[in-house]
């Protein structure tokens, strides 16, 4: 993902404040000694959207395209996981491809 | 289906039975089982036999799953009838029974369970039940009436069956229950396993990926066990692994993982962009979801795709039924555009552009969005592509710092609270001695920041620059306040007094030299520093008393290291005074003479390299001084490394007269050093290389390849960098570049050319190539001293460059033997190989007479 709001969770309007804290809570649920890659993504994402300097010049000079991931996150992102209903889980079973 | 066309089965009477085995076994081994199949058949025609039994099942086995891998079912079960067929050697298979399930043969698969089940390994025998439960679960509650009511798939079958219910429902409770009541050795006890790891999904991953792990890989709960990995798959394995999985499996995989059906839906048109979309198709893609992305997001994204192909692409959008880019829009991507290529000019040009462009709804205010916006355009150049720090590195010109400058200068007045910006104006101003400058915009900082640790460094570098000592060292002294442990600033505080010491030394004020030495002091907290601070007291010493300063410094130079060295740490502080090195010397009696000491040479040499790493450099009086003796003493006795190190530092001092002699005594004792041969090129010749002999680009060449057999790519490529210059300097810059190419693989030319000079002889070949007697005696020497091996390899790649010049030419009439580095002397003696244009021989010019063409 290179979208650093999508990495954080926050809207394009969110301000110092609200990205610190967002920083933080992700820290906290992926510290580097258990998910090191994540920990990397909102390292970076945070350096690059800190102070209103930092978000500026993001939007003037990175120019990463966005990912396939970008994409998935931004229209549809990951929420609580869903049961299959039974018709599903009997297909399943059944070995339908 | 389309029938293929069968090759004739290759008949094998030739071969014997212990051959046609052989073939057989390795047939199997290998995977190919069609052939296999074949040879264990022709075995059994020859000599029934268990051997070939075993074999033959094991063949028909591979093939199944082979034939069932590739969705061939109907065929896949053909092989395991086949396999079936051979009795009781080939026993029952778990995958059979799967592919009958899948195929609805379960009339089978109950025929087999009820008539041979007892006889089946215990198992095997799980497995059979595992698949007939999971099939019994998944709805064919028919196959309940062949089983008789003890059979544990119908025993358990309920209980289980409430479990998926309960699961899928989400009551947690009732699958509680019901997985209680589903034993260990019931054929269910896999489904039990996995319900409960996949209910821990969301909250305990590692806790399910533990339990996950634990069911059995092949049973009939295989596809559950498959899903429930796939939904615990790390990020960067999912893409690939849901590539290889089909529908179901996927769809509730994805669910565990919180996909819900859009972002399923539009992953799967993701997938069919393959894994490096074309930009084009992704944009196309990211309008047709506009709405779903939204659309400022659509767009911003969008023009980061154009960069590419731009300006072609600046059509896409309009391609997309998306409005084309507005001119701020094109200023942007030009400028992405010209930093992506990397040419400086352009990149300055395109922003300085944009900000053009940013300009025209009016000026903004300072501190606004729109101020902030352009300052950070203008100030782009030197904040992504360092131009000034390039400038002050001599790597860019000053006519582009110069626009830098103004640039960033322009920019503070849009955004006045970026300190990096102060900071990168006030270096360059002092790069460029333009102290007024870099004191106002010295004093624009630190009346925002007057406690910032760089700007107060800063500041004392401009004290210092413009010999402004007193003033320095109480800067330095407010830093090393804020920044106790700042060892940068308190070596230039004690550098700072020390220089104004010198400086009253020179005017003959020695109380005050003293005194600036005493502050000092109390800042050198080094070793070296002390040393330093010491010399200079007893140059101090001798303005006010000649004869106890000249046993003070002999004292010292002694303590120093003595000889070399000592001289050297002595003649660098009276040159930084004023005094000439030889008077120096010999009134201290000190005069450095050769030496035979390898300690002194290595103090000598870490004293050079100390005063070098601090930045200062070596004053030409000085390294006039000691290139005599050093060039005497290049015979010392040094380890390759003590050699090769003390070679880099003459050349960083510019003592090549001295490194000559040190390369040139380290080839004595490693003949053909790759890094010696470079040093005594470079130290020899120091940059005039139009009249460079051909012995010595011979050697340059063997360098090259030994360097290359070793490993030492960096030397290779320091060695072939030399050679293109010298090249160049006696050929211009119109030949291509000699010696052999780094990574070319010419070993069958070699094996070729190795065969021919082993026939003909050494001799004959140099025969064929266009040489005067003088380089053939070259080449022979050559020949001794790097082997026959290498000089070929020498020899082919001199035929692959003049190959490459004559590319453009493959079929002319042309000399396969470069000129170079082999030039014929022009009629008349004087000037050698005359001009020509790149790539081209001269026209018509005849192969010499006797030459081969060997390639």
């Amino acid at each position: 993902m290179n979208d650093p709001y999508l990495i954080l969770g926050v809207s394009r309007e969110a301000d110092d404040a609200a990205i610190q804290r967002a920083y933080l809570e992700g820290i906290k649920r992926a510290p580097p000694e258990h998910d090191p890659e994540r920990f990397e993504a909102l390292r970076g994402a945070y350096e690059a959207l800190r102070t209103r300097r930092d978000r500026m010049a993001h939007a003037l000079f990175n120019t990463s395209p966005p990912t396939g991931e970008d994409l998935l996150e931004r229209a549809a992102p990951i929420g609580a996981a869903t049961r299959p209903n039974l018709a599903l889980m009997q297909g399943l079973l059944r070995g339908d491809p | 289906m389309k029938s293929k066309k069968r090759t004739k089965r290759q008949a094998t009477p030739g071969q014997s039975s212990e051959e046609l085995a052989s073939a057989a076994q390795r047939h199997l081994d290998d995977g190919r089982f069609r052939e296999a199949i074949s040879a264990f058949k022709d075995l059994l025609k020859r000599a029934p036999s268990a051997r070939w039994r075993e074999g033959l099942a094991a063949a028909y086995a591979g093939r199944a799953k082979q034939l069932a891998a590739k969705g061939l079912l109907k065929e896949a079960l053909v092989m395991w009838e086949n396999r079936q067929q051979l009795g009781d050697v080939a026993s029952f298979d778990p995958e059979q029974i799967a592919l009958l399930l899948r195929v609805g043969k379960i009339g089978q698969v109950m025929d087999l369970y009820r008539d041979q089940g007892d006889r089946l390994p215990a198992a095997t025998l799980a497995e059979l039940r595992s698949y007939l439960a999971a099939y019994w679960l998944s709805g064919h509650h028919e196959i309940a009436a062949k089983l008789p009511p003890e059979d544990p798939i119908l025993v358990h079958g309920d209980a289980a069956r409430d479990a998926l219910a309960a699961y899928c429902q989400g009551d947690d409770k009732a699958l509680s229950e019901a997985l209680a009541a589903i034993p260990f050795r019931s054929p269910y006890r896999d489904l039990a396993q996995l319900l409960k790891a996949i209910q821990r999904i969301p909250g305990q991953p590692r806790e399910a990926a533990a339990m996950v792990a634990r069911c059995n890989v092949s049973a009939g709960f295989a596809p559950l066990r498959q899903a429930a990995e796939l939904a615990l798959a790390p990020e960067h394995e999912l893409t690939t692994r849901l590539a290889e999985t089909g529908e179901t499996t996927r769809r509730v995989a994805l669910g565990l993982r919180g996909w819900d059906e859009a972002r399923q839906a539009l992953w799967l048109e993701l997938a069919k962009l393959g894994q490096d979309p074309n930009p084009f198709a992704l944009l196309r893609l990211m309008y047709r979801h506009q709405k779903q992305l939204g659309e400022d997001w659509v767009r911003q994204q969008a023009l980061r795709l154009l960069i590419n192909d731009y300006p072609e692409s600046l059509r896409w959008l309009a391609k997309c039924g998306a409005v084309g880019p507005t001119m701020a829009e094109r200023g942007l991507i030009a400028a992405w555009h010209a930093e992506s290529k990397g040419d400086l000019w352009d990149a300055l040009d395109t922003w300085r552009h944009y900000a053009a462009l940013l300009r025209e709804d009016g000026e903004p205010a300072s501190g606004s969005d729109a101020g902030l916006r352009l300052a950070l355009v203008l100030r782009r150049p030197e904040s992504r592509l360092g131009i000034l720090k390039r400038a002050e590195e001599g790597r860019s010109s000053d006519e582009l710092a110069v626009e830098v400058v103004a640039a960033v200068g322009e920019s503070l007045r849009y955004d006045p609270d970026d300190r990096d910006s102060y900071l990168a104006l006030i270096r360059q101003y002092l790069a460029t001695k333009r102290h007024k400058d870099a004191r106002r915009v010295l004093e624009q900082a630190l009346e925002r920041w007057p406690e910032d640790v760089r700007l107060l460094t800063a500041a004392m570098d401009v004290a210092i620059a413009t010999n402004a000592f007193k003033k320095a060292a109480g800067l330095a002294r407010r830093v090393l306040e804020l920044d106790p442990i700042n060892s940068g600033v308190r070596e230039r505080l004690v550098a700072a007094h020390l220089a104004h010491a010198r400086k009253q030394i020179r005017a003959r004020r020695t109380d005050l030299a003293r005194r600036e030495l005493a502050q000092a002091g109390d800042w050198a907290n080094k070793e070296t520093l002390r040393e330093q601070l010491e010399l200079t007291a007893a140059f101090i010493e001798l303005t006010e008393d000649q004869p106890s300063g000249i046993t003070s410094l002999q004292g010292l130079a002694r303590r120093l290291g003595g000889g070399l060295a000592g001289a050297l740490a002595v003649t660098l502080e009276g040159a930084a005074l004023g005094h000439k090195p030889n008077v120096l010397l010999k009134s201290l009696g000190l005069a450095a003479t050769k030496t035979k000491q390898p300690s002194d040479i290595q103090a000598f040499f870490s004293k050079l390299r100390g005063h070098l790493d601090a930045g200062h450099k070596l004053p030409p009086d000085v390294a006039g001084y000691f290139e005599k003796p050093l060039k005497a003493s290049g015979g010392v006795t040094l380890s390759f490394q003590e050699a090769h190190s003390a070679c880099e530092t003459l050349r960083r001092a510019g003592l090549d007269g001295a490194r000559e002699a040190f390369a040139k005594a380290a080839l004595k004792r490693w003949r053909g050093a790759p890094i010696f041969e470079l040093h005594a090129f470079e130290a020899t010749y120091r940059g005039n290389y139009r009249n460079v002999s051909q012995q010595a680009l011979l050697r340059l060449d063997a360098a090259i390849i030994r360097a290359m057999d070793e490993g030492d790519r960096r030397t290779a490529h320091r060695l072939r960098d030399l050679l293109m210059e010298a090249d160049e300097a006696r050929f211009g810059a119109m030949i291509a570049p000699p010696g052999p190419s780094l990574g070319e693989d010419a070993d069958s030319d070699l094996e070729i050319l190795r065969a021919l000079v082993n026939v003909i002889g050494l001799d004959a070949l140099l025969d064929t190539m266009p040489l005067s007697k003088q380089e053939k005696a070259q080449f022979k020497e050559m020949e001794r001293e790097i082997g026959r091996d290498k000089l070929l390899e020498l020899i082919i790649s001199m035929k692959e460059d003049a190959l490459d010049d004559d590319a453009d030419d493959p079929f002319g009439d042309s000399d396969p033997w470069p000129p170079f580095p082999f030039p014929k002397a022009a009629p008349g003696g004087g000037k050698t190989t005359p001009k020509k244009k790149p790539g081209k021989r001269a026209a018509g010019k005849k192969k010499p007479p006797n030459q081969l063409d060997i390639f």
